[in-house]
């Protein structure tokens, strides 16, 4: 299977964030209370909290928002963390969109039946070419319907 | 062959463009499908959207309390596939494009038709002639840059407004698009 996914940068920041500043916080109250506040250790050691809260931001980001779509010719899986966020085989939708929200971030839409149940891929929180994915999305639906209706000449190719 | 690609290619990116918010100075258009079919007519690209900006906070209120709520649409077709471009299928494309409109409760349709070559003298003539108020045509070459639009300001709005002029003017100079 093939992997879509990209590391969102403003919301690993906004993870990390809270912990930079209390393992800087932490640091800080160790160097005051071990006599080194005033060592020229103090900002080598003070640095130390970048690294630290950012390993944890990341952790708990993989753990919640990091979202991947994984697929192949078949079908496809969107996981948003740990979570199985949709599945689906291509077989099963009909029609396939650009889709802008509010915020003009462009995802995939794919339809069961034209402007009926949709599911969407959020293709704007991965590293995909959005026209050329979208066109292989389009291929395999035509596909799939193809093999629906002609499985022998489908076959046959 | 490679004519076609080069239309395909420029469809390609007229919608990139469109993606990017190109068309939002008319219409806040939110959704691009490819190989859409109108009864006999398979357009190449439509996209859907409104003519109110969705925007955030004071850009929505604005949207909200001056500019009208009107559901529109662009269709664009590559009318160099099946053979030569003829009148029979300008109406066929109008009428079909009109047909939308009434079936989707449409304020009014932008359609692109792209050829490659002279732009037929007829078809100019009944491009520049066309005055529906719910249909803006636009008829251009990507081989000799050639563009005409309907005199209504839907049409006029095409070349401008959609990118679309300097786009022709580029793939005529052989220019990437």
């Amino acid at each position: 299977m093939e992997k879509l996914s990209k590391l969102q940068l403003p919301i690993l920041v906004s993870y990390s964030s809270p912990f930079v500043l209390l393992s800087a916080l932490g640091i800080n109250t160790w160097l005051v209370s071990s006599g080194l506040s005033a060592s020229p250790l103090r900002l080598i050691l003070l640095s130390a909290s970048f690294p630290l809260g950012l390993a944890i931001g990341r952790t708990i980001y993989l753990r919640r928002s990091h979202v991947e779509i994984l697929f192949d010719n078949d079908a496809f899986y969107v996981f948003k963390g740990k979570r199985d966020k949709s599945h689906g085989q291509w077989k099963n939708y009909k029609m396939v969109s650009i889709i802008l929200d509010q915020f003009g971030r462009a995802d995939l839409r794919l339809y069961k039946s034209p402007g009926g149940e949709h599911t969407d891929l959020p293709l704007s929180k991965t590293n995909a070419r959005l026209q050329e994915f979208r066109d292989y999305v389009q291929k395999r639906l035509l596909l799939a319907k193809a093999e629906v209706s002609s499985p022998q000449a489908v076959e046959a190719s | 062959m490679v004519q076609n690609t080069a239309v395909e290619s420029l469809i390609d990116s007229f919608e990139r463009g469109l993606i990017n918010g190109r068309a939002r100075w008319v219409a806040d258009l939110s959704e691009f499908i490819r190989r859409f079919r109108i009864r006999e007519t398979t357009f190449d690209l439509y996209a859907k959207g409104r003519t109110r900006n969705r925007g955030m906070l004071i850009s929505r209120f604005f949207a909200w309390s001056v500019l009208p709520d009107y559901n529109v649409a662009l269709l664009c077709v590559n009318g160099g596939r099946g053979g030569a471009f003829s009148m029979d299928r300008m109406r066929s494309l109008t009428a079909d494009a009109l047909s939308f409109v009434e079936r989707d409760g449409l304020q009014w349709v932008w359609l692109v038709i792209l050829l490659t070559g002279p732009l037929p003298s007829a078809v100019v003539a009944f491009v520049e002639r066309y005055e529906r108020k719910e249909l803006g045509v636009a008829v251009a070459s990507v081989t000799t840059g050639q563009t005409s639009t309907s005199s209504n300001k839907i049409g006029t709005s095409i070349p401008g407004h959609l990118g679309l002029g300097k786009l022709i003017e580029r793939a005529s100079h052989g220019e990437a698009v």
